[in-house]
This record gives structure tokens, sequence and C-alpha cells, in this order.
């Protein structure tokens, strides 16, 4: 693996790619594939091998990122951390402890400074990182709130929130302790170290009321939370009821909907209002209303009169029907040609169509009208139920009335 | 003097047709007739008790009852009392934590229609009535139409189709949490 053997060089690779790894960094949430940064180190692949083998880089199956210390470094830097480290102030004041002890059993001066060194540095460390946690912490319990959209997420980060505040607040009390009671930070002589141990000191306190207002936050949080999942389960609950048919029986819903008196709940009432007399009388403006209504009303009693009633359904469906007529000259010709009375021809004559005895007894009648002429009407009469019906015969032309006589001879 | 009992009139005008008047409504008129009601509570509350109706302070919403009132259309209250614990049912199925100030939006509740049976079963159950020829888009617009006509929800970006949820979704959900559902111990012990 290469390696930056001086720091001006890593400064100096850092600079040259400064819009590459500030466009990375933009986009650290995301990943990004290689053609699209291509454009910033002048499409020259070899580029970004050479950052990768730097370890500046992470590259993966053509997608890059930042490598994840640089990314660390640059967002604590730009304090934009979106995690709590409560290990981070644990490992300082580990390291701390164990500079002190060292400290205390040194002889030689110089080294001893050495040591307070670096306590000071952690100290420090522990200041900033605190502050940082708090601001995090505090971020990241709003945005939980408002912006996770998935019920159950929602709650689990938030209670996830809570732990670490919880931590937080244990690491800080743990370094408060040591600053109150370890007698070394008591006595401190160093003019530097009680500066910052004053400062440290003024920090954890902030940090602690901080924590306290956060922790309120988060119990709220989680209390409205909490009063959505009643609500949320009551109405399913209170839906699989009614879908079984059980919310008569199993709850007084039906009951507390009767005693309702809130007007949301009814339907809407109007109100009806009579004009004032007196105004229509006295107010111009009213009287151009009347007669603008007045010939509203004239107009609309033309208008009705202009218009056609409506077509009714039934003009649009079609009307055919078949009527079995009788064909008389046709029956009367058939007659003609028979040694029949009438009436007996027709209560006895064949039709395409069953005919009732009633309306045979119609087409007698109408026949013997319609061809008086052609018909001799004897004197005798003859019976048919209660019915009593003269004896018609056709009249004889020349030629039957020869036979006829013939065969009477 | 002119300017109150003009305001009193608007707030008799919507409140008497069931409607309510929220703090969060999408109408700047509307939310400052809330500020004038929470502001003037103590004058308006005798004046509207003295023609029959209670002026009501929900959370962070107003509206009437009738307190004196006797021969009510109980049927009707109760159809749509069912009715809205249904869409409620419908809206908590959709999403949990949607409650008074939540926004929600047409295409994201229909994406939710296409993969969530119990969903669509719900809408089409809701607008049985009027279902005839209708796709699940025409359906889900009527259902939100109707709340926007109740007074529960109300368009807040036309072009996305964003509806925001007002406070008088409290009314409703109050109403359901009111309920006692009698659990099986209850039972067991009445039967006996």
């Amino acid at each position: 693996m290469a390696k930056f053997d001086k720091i001006e060089t890593l400064f100096a690779e850092l600079y040259k790619y400064r819009n590459l790894f500030s466009a990375l960094f933009d986009k650290r949430m995301f990943s990004i594939q290689e053609e699209m940064v291509l454009p910033l180190v002048d499409h020259d692949t070899e580029k970004l091998e050479r950052l990768a083998a730097f370890d500046l880089l992470f590259r993966n199956q053509g997608q890059i990122s930042l490598d994840s210390r640089l990314q660390e470094f640059f967002e604590e830097f730009l304090e934009v951390d979106e995690t709590v480290h409560v290990l981070y102030i644990q490992e300082n004041l580990n390291q701390i402890k164990k500079n002190q002890s060292y400290y205390l059993k040194e002889n030689q001066a110089n080294k001893r400074d050495q040591y307070l060194v670096k306590i000071k540095k952690h100290l420090r460390g522990i200041n900033q990182i605190t502050l940082q946690n708090v601001k995090t912490l505090r971020s990241n319990t709003d945005e939980t709130y408002k912006t996770e959209t998935n019920f159950e997420i929602k709650k689990e980060k938030l209670t996830d929130v809570r732990n670490q505040r919880d931590a937080l607040e244990g690491v800080i009390k743990a370094v408060e302790r040591v600053l109150q009671d370890d007698l070394f930070f008591k006595t401190a002589a160093d003019a530097e170290l009680q500066l910052i141990i004053h400062r440290l000191r003024r920090t954890l306190n902030d940090s602690i009321h901080n924590l306290i207002e956060i922790q309120q936050q988060i119990i709220e949080y989680l209390n409205l939370i909490e009063k959505r999942v009643q609500v949320v389960e009551k109405v399913l609950r209170l839906k699989m009821l009614r879908d079984k048919h059980y919310l008569k029986e199993q709850t007084n819903f039906y009951r507390m909907v009767e005693t309702n008196r809130d007007l949301p709940l009814k339907k809407s009432e109007g109100f009806r209002t009579r004009l004032s007399i007196q105004d229509l009388l006295n107010e111009e403006e009213k009287q151009k209303l009347i007669l603008k209504v007045r010939n509203k009303l004239k107009n609309q009693k033309l208008l009705e009169q202009n218009i056609a009633g409506e077509i009714s359904d039934e003009a649009f469906s079609s009307q055919e029907k078949i009527e079995d007529t009788i064909n008389l000259h046709a029956l009367k010709r058939i007659f003609m040609g028979k040694n029949q009375d009438l009436f007996s021809f027709v209560m006895n004559h064949q039709f395409p169509k069953e005919i009732s005895t009633s309306q045979r007894i119609r087409l007698y009648c109408r026949l013997a009208s319609l061809f008086e002429a052609e018909f001799v009407f004897t004197d005798e009469t003859d019976k048919f139920g209660n019915l009593e019906y003269a004896l018609i015969y056709p009249v004889l032309t020349s030629k039957q009335a020869a036979t006829q006589s013939s065969q009477n001879l | 003097m002119i300017d109150s009992s003009y305001r009193t009139a608007e707030i008799f005008d919507i409140l008497s047709k069931g409607q309510f008047i929220c703090s969060n409504a999408i109408d700047s008129q509307r939310r400052h007739l809330y500020e004038y009601v929470e502001e003037n509570f103590e004058d308006l509350e005798p004046k509207f008790r003295e023609i029959g109706y209670q002026l009501e302070d929900g959370n962070n919403y107003y509206y009437f009852s009738r307190p004196n009132e006797s021969n009510q259309n109980v049927e009707n209250k109760i159809e749509k009392a069912l009715r809205w614990l249904d869409i409620l049912a419908f809206f908590t199925s959709y999403r949990k934590d949607l409650c008074r100030g939540a926004r929600f939006k047409l295409f994201d509740i229909l994406n939710q229609i296409d993969i969530n049976l119990a969903l669509k079963e719900q809408l089409t159950d809701l607008q049985k009535r009027s279902t005839s020829g209708k796709n699940y888009q025409e359906m889900l617009n009527d259902l939100i139409k109707e709340m926007q006509k109740e007074g529960f929800v109300d368009l807040e970006n036309e072009m996305e189709q964003t509806w925001k949820i007002l406070d008088s979704w409290d009314y409703m959900e109050k109403m359901v949490m009111a309920v006692n559902i009698q659990d099986g111990e209850n039972q067991s012990n009445e039967l006996d």
C-alpha cells in the first residue's frame, strides 16, 4: 500500500483534488458512480486509481466513495457529524487517567511535561466531542420525529436516541467526577491546565442541562407516539368489530352517537329567512331586483310554452306488431263454392290460425253484411247454443243452378 | 363594532353548517377567524348559547353543539359516525402516523392501494354507493373531496395534490377513543 511520507504531500494531494473530495463529501449519503466524478479528474481513471492506492478513496465495482477516515475527519471539522460518539469521550478519559498515572510516577521534569501536554490534548478533545455530541443528539431527536415516516422505525430510532443520550450523560458525569474528585486536577498548578479544566467544566455543565432538555423532548415525542399507537389500535379494533357486526353488541358506539348533540355529526340545517317588506318598499335596489325577477318569470312562462314536451322513451322503441287479418273476399270465394249455410261454414272452416268461437260469430256477421247481395237469406233459422241465426246460402250462379236442378231431377 | 358583529355572523354561518374552525386551516381568512374566536371566546360563547348553540372548544378547533335539541335523526347520525370510523380505518391502514397536521399525497395512497389488497377493498367499500364505472383514482379523489367538504382535510398544493389534515381530525379520533369496548372478561361476566 502506498503511503505519504510527509504531511505536505498529503495536503498537496488533497488540495489538488479538492473539487473531487468536496463533491464526494457532499454526496456521502449516496452511492456514486465513477463516471459521475470523471470530469473532476480530467477523465483520467489512472488518477482515481492513484488516489485509491493511497487509501484516500474507496472503489468498489464502479462505485466510489471517500475513505472513512477522511469522511470522519471532514465531518468532525465541519461539525456535521450525524452519529453520537460516546466511546470517544470514554477513550479520551482513559488516556487521561493513564497519562496522569505516568505523570505522577515520572521523576524527570521534561518527560512529565510531555505527559501533561497529552493530558491537556485529551481534555480539549473531550470538550470538543461533548459539545459536538450534544448538538448532534438534539438535531437527531427532532429529525427522527419529524422526518421518519415509518411508524415502527420512528419509535425504535427514538428509543435508540434515548439510549445514546443516557450513555452520553453517563460519560459526562464520569468526566465531571474525575475533574471534581481527583486531587491531580483539584490542585493543578499549571495555569493553562486550570483554564482548560475551567472551560471543560462549563461545557460539561451546559451539556448536562441540554441533555435534560433533550430527554424531556424525547419523552414527549415517545408519549406522542404512544398516544398515536393507542388511537391506531382503537381505530383498527373498532373497525374489526364493525366488520364482524359486533359493534352494536360489544361497544357503546351507538349509544354514544345517539346522545351526541354536535353539529358536525348532523346533516347541516338550512335557515329560511324572509325579506323585510319595509326594505322592499323603500330600497331602490330591491325594487330593481323585483322587476328583474318579474321579467325572469315572464320569460320563463314564454319559454315553457315554446318547449315541446319530452319525447317519451317509448317513441324510441320500435312498435312493430303483427296483426292477423282475414281476407274476407277470399273467404267469400271459398264459401261461394260450397253448398253449405254461412254459419256452419264459418264455424267449421279451417283457418291458418286458431280462432275463437266469438270471433267466428263476428266473422259470420261481417260476411253477411258485406256480401249481402251475393247471399240468399232464407227465412229459416237454426240454433247454436243460445244463439239463433239465419241460414244464409250463396246465390247460385246460372251454371251452378243448372247443375243443382239436374241433381234434383 | 360593525366588524365584530360581521365576524360573529361569519362564525355562525360556518359553525351552524356543522363545520369546524381550525387553527391550521389552509385559508388564512379561516386561521384569522380561529384566532378571533380564541381571543373572544368569553364574549361569543354566551351569545351563541342564547340562541341554542353551544360553542365547543376542541383541541385547536371550534364547533357547535345543540344541547337542547330532542328530535334528532338518530339513524343519520349513526350512519355518519360509522362512515367516519370506516374512513379513519382506511387512512390508518394507509399510514399509522397520519394525524392532525400531517400531509398526504393522492398518488402516494394510490401507490399503496396498488400493492395493498386490504386498502383496495376498504376503498371500494367506502365508495360503494357511487362506484359504478369509476377507477381507484376517481374513488379516492371523491373520498378526499368528501373529507374536505366536512372540514377534516384541505388541499395544500394543487399541482402535487398534497392534502393537509386539519386539527378537526382530532374530533373523529376523540370520538373513537371515547368508545368503550367490553373485553372478553366483562362479557363472560355478563353472560353469567
